[in-house]
Formats: C-alpha cells, structure tokens, sequence
C-alpha cells in the first residue's frame, strides 16, 4: 500500500509485469492491487463499503486485520484445488511401480550392452583394442558414449530413488489433492532425463547406419 | 495459481502422446538406414527435436501453463543455444587461421638456451 510515482515513458511497474505472465496483459497496477482487496475484501465478510475501506486503508497505511489473511487463503486454495485425481493413492503407486520396472528395464539393457563392450575392448583407456584406421577416433567416440550414457544412467538411478521415496511418502498418505507438488516436480525430472534420451538415441546409435 | 500446475489432462491424451513417440522412433531407426548424405543428420534430430517437443507439452504440461514457466522454458533454450554455439564456433573456426609451423620446435630451441 504504497503511492506510486507516474510511470515514466509507458514503463511497466513489477505487478503490471507479472499480470502480463499470468495472461493479463495491460491490466493497470492500480486496478490490479484494488481488484485484489476487493476480492479480499469480499472474501472477507467485512462490513461496510469497499470504497470506504479502501481509502481509510491506503490512508492508514495498512489493511486492518491484513495480518490473519495468508492463513485463510491458503485453506481455501487446497480445498478448492482441482487435483483429485491427482489424490489417489492407489493410482500413484501403481503408475510409479510401473515407472520404476520400465526403468529397471531399461538400466538393464544398458548393463548388457556395457558388458559386450567390456568383453569387446572398446572401454578407452590402456585396454582399448581395435584394429581398424583411425582407432583413435573411435575412442573418442566411445568415450563420448560412455560418458553421455552414463551420465543419463546415473540420472535415472537418481529419479528411480526418489520414486522409491515417493511410494513410502504415498504409502504414509503423505500427498493430497492439496499437496502433491513432489509427484509434480519429480515427473518434471523423469521427463526430462526422458527428453535426453530422446537426443542420445539417435545421436549415438543411428547417425551412421547406412 | 490454479492455472499453473494442477492441470489434469485426460489418460487418452496421455496415450495417444505416448504412441506418437513409438511411431517416431520407429520412423527415426527406419529412416537411419536410407542413404541422404548430410540429410541424415538433420532427418534424425529434427524428429528428435519433434519428440521433445511432445513431451514438453503434454508430458510435463508445458502447453497448459502460465506464460511465466513458458518464458523460464525458452530462456533455458536460449541459454542452451549460447553454449552450443559458443563450443561449435571454436570447432568449426579452427581451420580458418593458419596454425604456426614448427611450434614445437621452436619452443624446445627456446626452452633449451634459457638458463
């Protein structure tokens, strides 16, 4: 609840910025605060005119009773949020089992073809042996497939532990419609590891082939 | 903030995504193996990039956000194409300038009449 100065050439002030993002482009700052406390305002229940409150706060300075107002807000977002789908327990485990046998599936395959590898000499380093022109290369690439595959591998070890922690934390009925952002951000994780794979792929096992 | 991330999508949608990236990795291996010279590069990672880009928006919902993960989305792009370009600028420049002969030479000459 502070005055603003006139904005200087057309300039957007911070709220203006943010509405913009949040697909309310050329909203006003000033209708933007005010439709805020308004809908607070209602919310509420307190009696007497918005206008009224309005100009007695902005010439207090502050929003009486503003203090007890992230608590009532915050309540009224996890009852009203549209996830319950989302809050089935059973549903989560059973789709993160199946993420985490896919996975294990995966990681498997990998285990074999890093063996034929080994068996074949093709590990840079002292016991690279291939006797081919141009072998150096050819360890430069495996190095490169080493260490891009890895790397992915490793990544998908982490995302299939912190599965693993979400069955226990869904098991416990630790998610709700109202909480579930760490279901959120891990798949979030897992498919972007998923979106590597999908440069890897033809990166390393297809350019070439013909 | 209902906007942002509790978005529900239909389990067909899910599905059909799901069969597009088979059928496109499908069609990446197929095409691997037909002779298009330089082509095969460009076939190969544009349906990559194809893939990604389904799994960006349905997947991790990307199509249904708020502009602002839309925006920390391209800027990660952007940062990206700022390190891939930087490391390909060095690699296909280096043969542009001539590199200095007998380098190796001289610098063990001079190495050698130093005290």
């Amino acid at each position: 609840m502070q005055p603003l100065i006139e904005p200087l050439y057309d300039g957007k002030s911070a709220h203006e910025l943010l509405a913009a993002l949040h697909r309310r482009p050329g909203a006003p700052g000033h209708d933007i605060v005010r439709a805020y406390w308004e809908a607070w305002h209602c919310e509420q229940g307190i009696e007497g005119e918005f206008e009224r409150f309005w100009r007695r706060s902005l010439h207090d300075g502050f929003i009486a009773g503003g203090e007890a107002a992230p608590k009532q807000v915050t309540v009224a977002q996890a009852i009203s949020a549209p996830s319950a789908e989302l809050g089935r327990r059973k549903g989560i485990i059973i789709n993160l089992i199946l993420t985490i046998i896919f996975g294990g599936v995966f990681l498997g395959i990998k285990a074999v073809e890093y063996s034929h590898k080994i068996h074949e000499h093709l590990v840079p380093g002292p016991n690279f042996q291939l006797d081919v022109v141009g072998s150096n290369n050819v360890q430069l690439f495996f190095s490169l497939y080493f260490a891009m595959t890895g790397t992915h591998a490793f990544h998908m070890i982490i995302g299939i532990g912190l599965m693993i922690w979400l069955i226990i934390k869904a098991r416990g009925r630790g998610f709700s419609p109202g909480y579930y952002a760490p279901v959120e951000m891990t798949g979030l994780y897992w498919h972007f590891v998923d979106i590597v794979w999908i440069s890897l792929y033809p990166l390393l096992y297809l350019l070439g082939r013909h | 903030m209902s906007d942002n991330g509790a978005h529900v999508l239909p389990l067909k949608i899910y599905l059909l995504i799901f069969a597009a990236l088979l059928a496109l990795t499908a069609l990446t291996v197929q095409v691997a193996y037909v002779d298009m010279g330089f082509m095969n590069t460009v076939v190969a990672l544009g349906i990559a990039c194809f893939k990604a880009t389904l799994v960006v928006l349905y997947f991790m919902h990307l199509r249904y956000a708020a502009s602002l993960p839309k925006l920390f989305w391209v800027a990660g792009l952007l940062w990206l194409a700022i390190l891939l370009g930087i490391t390909m600028s060095d690699y296909l420049t280096r043969q542009w300038i001539e590199q200095p002969a007998g380098w190796a030479q001289r610098s063990s000459i001079d190495a050698g009449t130093r005290p």
